[in-house]
């Protein structure tokens, strides 16, 4: 109990984030009011007024006066964002413009009838949803709404009214108003001014709603009015004293549970129980057990609705799959600590009291870690078809039947021609087996059919005496009643089984599914291939085609699907797609949001909330989805977020250290240049000093010998430069290969006169191959790149050493090779001969240590190789290997054209 | 003796400078503008016989000077650029440049060219026959001796041949070279030079792979070296 004053911290976080959320969206301020004509509408319009005195930018989105005008008269002087004209079925409706409203963003938008719904074609199907939006755009909302619109108080309105509600706003919504303004006035003034003409009951207003309106039903309307107030106003303060420490009034470690089912009672239980958990300020969650039982078409919406419901009034909502349910509803109650269970009032049935009571009697028996609340059932519901929450199905196909029939018919038959051998008592185990083994293939209720057929045969045909259903003897009359009972339960239990390994094995493919898609997405073989993968596995499951819409680092959505599929090539599509990328939730087929897109839109985003794209899902067919299904959706989506976010954040994992790498080469570069620029700059000022200073009388010899110093140092700056000018235009990719047809002799010519200088003194054999193709190059790039290396081969070798340069060609390839007989490369420098910047350690001076990495990047943009031949002795060999493409034709001429 | 007046349009002073004393200890008569606008001026009051132009000026673009120039007048124009400009090169020869010089050049590489240049200046007389070095051409019967001895040249190799004769000394671009050797069509096909050059060089050059008769002027076109009137061939010998 001491630990009852200490605030719950999941309240706490509530509270805060709650906070958080009203500062970042919108606020939204609800009229609200026990019925039509009590003056929301005017109380509403009246603030607004106010409001806009103040200097707030008010705009209407959407007012009806009803022709009234007092409403009509505080309408002027407000702003009014004109309305969209929607076409349906030949009518035209108006709507207000959602689009037009979130383009003139204004600070308060006016919005009439919260609980509206819109004509399809719509964005979204309730007005409702439109506030959603404007309020997460950052708009305070007006709005009015009635009690009867609530969805946990509908069911109460519809039994006070006697009228049917249609039109309902989540609870949640409320729970999210910062404030509740209840519009109240008595039911005798109500009624006053119902006579005076003054309410307006909508179109369609008959009998009914004027019935609608009674003292006595107004009375309990306005009683529910106030006293949904009363509990907002409770919860905000509850909410107000946990932030800051001083709740008393909870017992926070209670938790209530519901169990959902396909029932039409389940609608009442989750409307009950939140109603309960609302009142004591608790969660609740609400558990469906799938048990793979064969729902009709009716039943599978039913559980739908009961499952959507349970999200549009805020529960937790957990699904598994289990046959056996009480244990399932207990373990799920054990691992969310809940407090109370609130289970329907059971109808009792043979076959609760055959597997051992009713659900609430087997949970009252699992476990006492938790209280039963049990509710009566709605008796406006008697009379609907009762459905069992059972695992089995009495049902199934008139196959089943079939097949059981003709084989006991068949056992029959047999049993016959061997009755003189085995005798009639035998034939009995002959029935149990077959019985035993028609179970395996057929639904529960052919078993039944298949026991009591074979026992009836049994009976007439071969229990003496036969042609009778009389039985002679006293033992055969037990032997045939345990053979009934002994047939009933072994069919039972072999079907129990099989429906239970039905299941194992449905979730195990659920589960090796979700594998599956972990690995392929972890191993990383990027996204486009993980999508194609995953599309393929989840096809056959879900019956639907995925695809991806990655979205851009800036973060607009790429307009090209991954996997290109046609049903998202249109402007429709993308545009729900945008929506979906845009609010960070789920757009299109079957939701809330243009649920007349054909595929689904789901955001992906990475977990502190970046958008990262969409997934679509394009269902085959038009149908609801399972729970299990949602859950892969889901469970699909998620996984594709984190390997979305991981190649993101390698990518900028990536650009960091690329950075950093460019960074340090800058540095290098700096240092580097600086040096090498320095030293031929102070060697050309020393020389040209000295050059200055010696007097005409100066030796001319060492005149000429300072001259060609002097020149020799400028080239060498100029290929210095050349050489980081290549390097920074290749490494920044801005280089564009300007390739012609050209002769590798021209190549080889243009790089020695080049060299010219520091070919000098030497003999360059020159070794070229007769009849070499063209090749198709950068012509200025390629033979800097053959300078390089005939400079680097003079740098590494004694002066007087020859230089070989060797060019052939072999099937595809060009081959050039450039020999020195020098030192050669000691083995330490290999792994650093293409690295910028490196020189080996004692080289001589006269280079940056840009010659080989450039001309390797030369080789390379061309698609060719540039490599250190191995077992070279003495010196060393460099190989530039360039691919040849197919020769350009060249007209032919006649050798009849030949000239003497 | 002045062996003839360049206008050096140039707004580097230093280069200015350089060119300056080079030309005048070439003998040349030298006058000297530092931007775009003065260069055209200077060309139109003292009418030199060659333009040296620089492409970068601080006020009008040298393809813009050129342009302008053409427009009146036909002086053989070289032009100065840096590396990897071979495009604008190639527009500028084009455009009515008449030969071209990447910075940095030595001395003599300028002088040879402002020699070319302006050889081709004087009239050209309609010999019949070609001398330069080894080479000799009879254009009248076709026919083309290599040191004397006959070479027997397809009708596009003595086309092409002619066509460099024709320019000695001077570079010829390839776009000239293919509309001129195979028709306005090809001008883009720049591998028949590739193939065809290469044959010349086989049957003229002492020494194919190290030529010194066709040089290539890498991307931009051909030139034939004027071999002079020195070293062991006999020039007269028909």
């Amino acid at each position: 109990m001491h630990d009852d004053r200490r605030p719950d911290p999941d309240r706490l976080l509530q509270a805060i984030s709650r906070s958080e959320h009203t500062s970042n969206t919108g606020k939204l301020r609800i009229y609200f009011g026990m019925a039509a004509g009590v003056g929301k509408t005017y109380a509403m319009l009246e603030a607004a007024q106010a409001k806009k005195v103040e200097g707030v930018d008010v705009a209407i989105g959407l007012v009806e006066t009803h022709g009234r005008s007092e409403t009509a008269a505080l309408l002027k002087g407000l702003d009014s964002v004109p309305r969209q004209k929607i076409q349906y079925r030949g009518a035209t409706f108006e709507e207000m413009d959602l689009d037009a409203l979130l383009a003139r963003k204004p600070q308060i938008a006016v919005v009439d009838e919260l609980a509206h719904t819109n004509v399809p074609g719509s964005r979204h199907p309730k007005r409702w949803h439109d506030v959603v939006e404007l309020l997460e755009a950052g708009i305070d909302v007006y709005t009015t709404l009635n009690v009867q619109h609530i969805e946990s108080r509908k069911a109460m309105v519809e039994l006070i009214g006697g009228i049917p509600v249609h039109e309902t706003v989540p609870d949640a919504l409320l729970e999210r108003a910062a404030q509740i303004e209840l519009v109240d006035i008595t039911p005798a003034d109500l009624l006053q001014r119902l006579a005076e003409g003054k309410v307006y009951l909508g179109e369609k207003a008959g009998v009914a709603a004027a019935n609608f309106f009674r003292e006595d039903r107004l009375t309990s309307l306005r009683e529910l009015a106030l006293r949904l107030t009363a509990e907002k106003v409770d919860s905000d303060l509850d909410d107000l004293l946990a932030t800051e420490g001083r709740s008393d009034s909870r017992r926070p470690t209670d938790r209530l549970m519901v169990a959902v089912s396909h029932s039409p009672y389940s609608d009442s239980l989750i409307r009950s129980t939140r109603r309960i958990a609302f009142g004591l300020g608790v969660p609740w969650i609400a558990v469906h057990v799938e048990t793979g039982a064969q729902l009709s078409a009716d039943d599978r919406a039913t559980l739908a609705a009961n499952l959507r419901l349970v999200q549009e009034l805020g529960g937790e909502l957990v699904a598994l799959t289990d046959t056996d349910i009480p244990a399932a509803l207990e373990r799920v109650a054990r691992r969310h600590a809940i407090t109370q269970m609130v289970v329907g009032r059971p109808t009792r049935s043979w076959r609760d009291r055959l597997t051992g009571g009713s659900i609430i009697d087997q949970l009252a028996r699992l476990s006492d870690q938790f209280d039963i609340l049990v509710l009566r059932p709605d008796t406006s519901l008697r009379g609907t078809r009762q459905r069992s929450l059972t695992a089995w199905n009495i049902g199934g196909s008139v196959r089943s039947y079939l097949v059981a029939c003709i084989t006991i018919m068949a056992v029959a038959g047999i049993s016959a021609l061997c009755l003189p051998i085995i005798g009639y008592r035998a034939v009995g185990f002959l029935f149990l087996l077959s019985v035993m083994g028609v179970s395996l293939f057929v639904s529960f209720g052919a078993v039944l059919a298949a026991a009591l057929l074979s026992a009836l045969i049994w009976d007439f045909f071969f229990i003496p005496p036969p042609g009778t259903l009389y039985i002679g003897h006293a033992e055969d009359v037990m032997m045939v009643l345990s053979y009934f009972v002994a047939a009933l339960v072994t069919g039972f239990l072999t079907h129990r089984i099989r429906t239970r390994q039905q299941l194992i094995r449905q979730r195990q493919e659920r589960t090796a599914l979700l594998y599956d898609l972990a690995k392929q997405l972890v191993a990383n073989v990027g996204i486009e291939k993980a999508v194609t993968a995953l599309a393929q596995r989840v096809r056959p499951v879900l019956e639907g085609e995925l695809d991806l819409l990655v979205a851009e680092i800036e973060g607009g959505l790429r307009k090209q699907p991954i996997l290109k599929a046609v049903w998202m090539q249109n402007e429709k599509e993308l545009a729900v797609a945008q929506w979906a990328h845009g609010h960070g939730r789920a757009a299109g087929w079957a939701t809330d949001t243009l649920p007349s897109a054909v595929a689904r839109y789901i955001p992906l985003r990475s977990s502190p909330g970046v958008a990262l794209g969409v997934l679509a899902f394009y269902p085959e067919k038009d149908r609801k989805l399972t729970q299990d299904e949602e859950n892969l959706l889901s469970a699909v989506a998620h996984q594709l977020s984190l390997s979305l976010e991981r190649e993101r954040l390698s990518a900028d994992a990536d650009n960091a250290l690329r950075l950093k790498e460019s960074e340090r080469l800058l540095q290098t570069v700096v240092d580097s240049v600086s040096h090498e620029l320095r030293t031929p700059l102070t060697a050309i000022a020393g020389t040209a000093m000295a050059l200055e200073a010696g007097n005409e009388a100066a030796d001319q010899v060492r005149r000429r010998e300072l001259l060609a110093e002097l020149l020799a140092l400028v080239e060498r700056l100029n290929r210095i430069v050349g050489n980081l000018l290549d390097m920074s235009r290749l490494s920044s990719g801005m280089m564009t290969l300007q390739k012609d047809w050209h002769d590798p002799r021209d190549l080889i010519t243009a790089a020695l006169e080049a060299t010219d200088r520091e070919l000098r003194g030497r003999q360059v054999k020159l070794n070229l191959e007769e009849n070499l193709p063209l090749v198709r190059v950068d012509f200025r790039l390629m033979v800097q790149a053959i300078v390089n290396m005939v400079a680097n081969a003079a740098t590494h070798s004694p002066a007087a050493s020859p230089i070989e340069v060797h060019c052939r060609w072999a099937s595809n390839l060009l081959i050039l090779e450039i020999r020195d007989y020098g030192s050669g490369v000691a083995a330490t420098d290999v792994p650093h001969l293409f690295t910028k910047f490196y020189r080996a350690p004692g080289a001589p001076a006269g280079g940056v240590g840009l010659g080989l990495p450039i001309a390797k990047s030369i080789v390379e943009v061309h698609g060719g190789t540039l490599s250190l031949a191995t077992h070279v002795a003495p010196g060393a060999c460099f190989v530039i290997e360039l691919p040849l493409e197919p020769q350009p034709d060249i007209p032919p001429e006649d050798e009849a054209d030949e000239q003497g | 003796m002045s062996k003839g007046k360049v206008l050096v349009i140039d707004d580097e002073q230093s280069i200015r400078r350089f060119l300056r004393i080079s030309l005048e200890a070439g003998q040349y008569e030298v006058v000297d503008a530092a931007s775009g606008t003065e260069g055209l001026a200077m060309a139109a009051t003292h009418t030199p016989q060659l333009v040296i132009l620089d492409l970068s000026l601080p006020d009008i673009d040298g393809s813009v000077v050129l342009q302008r120039l053409r427009e009146w007048s036909t002086v053989p124009v070289i032009i100065l650029t840096v590396r990897d400009a071979e495009r604008e090169k190639v527009e500028l020869l084009d455009a009515g440049a008449d030969d071209y010089l990447t910075k940095p050049f030595s001395v003599p590489e300028l002088l040879a060219r402002v020699r070319v240049a302006l050889r081709h200046q004087q009239p050209q007389d309609s010999a019949a026959v070609f001398h330069n070095g080894f080479l000799e051409m009879d254009f009248p019967n076709r026919t083309v001796c290599c040191n004397g001895q006959s070479v027997k040249l397809t009708v596009i190799e003595f086309n092409l041949l002619a066509l460099l004769a024709r320019h000695v000394g001077k570079l010829v671009t390839q776009k000239q070279l293919l509309k001129e050797v195979w028709g306005p069509g090809s001008v883009l096909h720049s591998h028949y030079l590739r193939v065809y050059i290469g044959q010349l060089r086989k049957k003229l050059e002492p020494d194919p792979s190290r030529p010194v008769l066709l040089l290539t002027e890498p991307s931009i076109g051909y030139r034939m070296a004027l071999l002079g009137n020195e070293g062991s061939w006999d020039l007269d010998s028909q």
